[in-house]
């Protein structure tokens, strides 16, 4: 499975290259992951959530880092769902911040946790990584992925229909929706 | 707190629930001195907006007092007198830096569908769906979608100077408890209402 999407950031190319090569940020904007812990320079740990409450998780590798230019990484080869992913940052027309594309590619072919991954990933998997470029631009722009009493899901936003009037939620609802 | 609430098609209702909270650093809550009807709350209350759910709050016009500030406010704290525009605007973004604040990027929670439909998510706004923002933006049809937030500093500075004047718009104020009585009139438009206007207080 081949992903490819893009957006413009209005932040400088240093900016956006230094939040997204701090690569704890990533769950912030990214649905599927739960964590990124980095072990070094080059090698981290992903955990992603999974189909029936289970988690993945995998160690991945910086192949490639031009500052303010591109970062790629793969996963080791220990991985569950081998995957691959590349992020270019370009200056935008006109000053307008940074471009951002981002390349991701996962082996789902590669057993059974891999299609029940891909299946997780749903009909739309670029949907999914648009919503996460989109998030990533709130995030950098706004300061936080935005929620609101009808759609409080953050990152999760999907699960449910797009925002309608809503009610405030009671405690009950605020605890099962943000848990706290 | 009160509020005027759908209970259904062309049903309203008055009724309590649950006291808003702060989810986004950048939220305010505002203490409800006056809440206008408005024409796109006709869309609501006859059933056109299909993610309606019972006992969702009407009202997007209204205005009143800051009660609670989210860690990230900075231009406003607590018993500042406002205006609220229905329109989220990020106030970071390309648009909002413009003054287009209707056709912000960052302020829909959820506009995946809007995207997948149009192609091009759309802005957010409190209790409604933004379709003026996707003609604005995304399409090539014109909308009446007005950029509010710009013009209300004039607007409020030129009422202070008593050059504007309002009394011909505001032609039912009432009691929120008339909430139910106040929507149908002002979709009848019965009596000669333009705007039906709710005082929480009463």
């Amino acid at each position: 499975m081949e992903l490819t999407a893009t957006t413009t950031v209005r932040r400088p190319v240093a900016e956006v290259y230094a939040f997204w090569r701090l690569l704890e940020n990533l769950p912030t904007f990214m649905e599927h992951l739960d964590e990124v812990r980095t072990t070094d320079e080059k090698t981290s740990t992903w955990t992603a959530s999974a189909p029936f409450d289970r988690t993945v998780v995998w160690e991945a590798l910086v192949i490639e880092d031009v500052v303010e230019e591109r970062i790629a990484w793969r996963s080791t080869e220990q991985a569950d769902v081998p995957n691959e992913g590349a992020v270019s940052f370009l200056p935008a027309p006109a000053g307008a911040g940074t471009e951002v594309h981002v390349h991701l590619v996962y082996d789902v072919e590669a057993g059974k946790l891999g299609k029940a991954v891909a299946k997780y990933f749903g009909e739309e998997p670029h949907q999914q990584l648009d919503d996460d470029l989109r998030r990533l631009k709130q995030v950098l722009e706004a300061g936080e992925v935005v929620r609101s009493d009808g759609a409080p899901w953050g990152k999760q936003a999907r699960k449910e229909f797009p925002q309608h009037p809503a009610q405030p939620m009671t405690a009950e609802e605020r605890r099962e929706v943000l848990g706290a | 707190m009160k509020a005027v609430t759908w209970r259904g098609v062309n049903e309203i209702g008055v009724e309590d629930v649950p006291e808003p909270t702060i989810l986004n650093d950048h939220d305010v809550i505002v203490e409800v001195g006056l809440s206008a009807t408005c024409g796109s709350d006709l869309h609501l209350m006859g059933g056109y907006i299909p993610a309606m759910r019972g006992g969702d709050v009407l009202g997007h016009e209204f205005m009143g007092r800051v009660g609670e500030v989210g860690p990230g406010v900075t231009k406003h704290q607590v018993g500042d007198r406002v205006v609220v525009v229905s329109f989220v605007g990020c106030g970071k973004c390309w648009y909002c830096r413009e003054g287009l604040w209707s056709l912000c990027d960052n302020g829909n929670p959820n506009p995946g569908l809007t995207d997948a439909l149009w192609g091009q998510g759309i802005g957010g706004c409190y209790g409604k769906f933004p379709l003026g923002a996707v003609m604005n933006k995304a399409l090539t049809l014109r909308g009446a979608q007005q950029h509010g937030h710009r013009y209300i500093p004039e607007i409020l500075d030129r009422m202070s100077r008593d050059e504007v004047k309002t009394e011909h718009l505001a032609t039912h104020v009432m009691a929120l408890d008339d909430g139910p009585e106040g929507y149908r009139m002002f979709k009848e438009k019965e009596d000669g209402c333009v705007r039906a206007v709710f005082r929480p207080g009463g």
